[in-house]
């Protein structure tokens, strides 16, 4: 199991901080924060629920991230879908990236 | 003219008053009480976050619990406050209300006036600064969030009476403690409190009365001085007691 912290200033934006479990190479845990805003608020926790037991870069991902800002009951700001994608493949990346052998702690 | 109700609820604790709001927001959305304009303050200090934020990583719990500062989550996005030396306000109002504009970065806009108007009649010039901030010769004065639930417009935000940036940050998470103190200073830099403006402006009555002028300006509308509904008080002490007081929520993220 990893875990992951990640922290990106979205250009014109907030400040989205992502927490993410990863086992057997999928998201087991996933918290997307930070001081932006997104209404209705509760839908973050759904869509960090649709993103569980998927790969960071499947397409269920992207496509899940982007249906969602799509849906004309989100509104947001200060967080784009873009940001939340470019840090999930960041920590994809870097879970490609780390020796399988070992548990590695960020 | 359109009345509003007003409330001077006076100074809370953050339970008592993240509760007030919310109940304020459902006695409106209900149809039992009239668009309101609430202004209050904190006692003691505390912080809130904003409702997207982690806990853990936005505050140092321990240093709060050494202190006795509480923490609470507001159903309002947005970023932590220390919430001390301020006048704070809450708009309710229906997202029908003909007031109100459907879009929300309009509606912060509307909603900032009421303290941009009432900063002027303390002989302080303010501008919007969005989406949330107002600033004064670019600093910010303010900080802002709005919620929309059932129908209804919660707004929120912090007029800052007087700030101690250092204090607020001994009680933050800092992502590097060799940086704390470079931050604290650029956050002096960025910050400012009415203190720093005018004479006498840390004084809460002083800028309560300065806002309940501007508001009613700035959003056109009659302020007329009422209480909370006993329903109210009663929904209030239940979110208190069984949402803002337990970590199921404050620590939910």
């Amino acid at each position: 199991m990893s875990e992951f912290k990640k922290v990106y200033k979205v250009p014109d934006g907030k400040l989205l901080k992502v927490f993410a479990k990863i086992e057997d190479g999928k998201f087991s845990k996933l918290a997307i924060t930070g001081d932006f805003f997104l209404h209705p608020e509760e839908s973050v926790e759904e869509l960090e629920l649709q993103l569980l037991g998927h790969a960071p870069n499947a397409p269920e991902i992207e496509k899940s991230v982007r249906d969602f800002f799509a849906s004309p009951k989100t509104q947001a700001f200060g967080i784009t879908p873009d940001a939340i994608l470019k840090v999930l493949l960041e920590i994809g990346d870097e879970l490609n990236n780390q020796p399988t052998s070992k548990e590695a702690v960020q | 003219m359109t009345k509003w109700r007003l409330l001077r609820t006076g100074h809370s604790t953050g339970a008592e008053n993240m509760a007030t709001d919310e109940a304020i927001l459902f006695h409106h959305a209900e149809g039992k009480v009239p668009p309101t304009l609430r202004l209050y303050g904190w006692s003691p200090p505390m912080i809130s976050i904003g409702y997207f934020q982690s806990l853990a990583d936005e505050v140092d719990v321990e240093v709060c619990k050494k202190l006795g500062v509480e923490v609470i989550r507001r159903i309002t996005g947005g970023g932590a406050v220390y919430h001390k030396d301020e006048v704070t306000y809450s708009v309710v109002a229906s997202e029908t209300n003909p007031l109100i504009p459907k879009n929300i970065l309009e509606s912060y806009k509307l909603i900032c006036g009421g303290l941009i108007e009432g900063l002027a009649k303390l002989g302080v010039e303010a501008t919007f600064a969005p989406l949330n901030d107002i600033v004064s010769g670019g600093k910010k004065i303010s900080g802002n969030a709005q919620t929309r639930r059932k129908g209804c417009v919660l707004q929120h935000g912090t007029l800052l009476t007087s700030v101690d940036v250092s204090e607020m940050f001994s009680l933050l998470k800092v992502p590097d403690e060799k940086l704390r103190s470079k931050l604290i200073q650029a956050a002096s830099e960025r910050v400012v409190g009415l203190d720093q403006l005018i004479d006498d402006g840390n004084n809460f009555e002083k800028v309560v009365e300065a806002l309940e002028k501007g508001f009613a300006e700035a959003l056109g509308v009659e302020l007329e001085p009422g209480e909370l509904t006993d329903s109210e008080k009663e929904m209030a002490k239940k979110l208190e007691r069984e949402k803002y007081s337990r970590k199921e929520w404050n620590g939910k993220r």
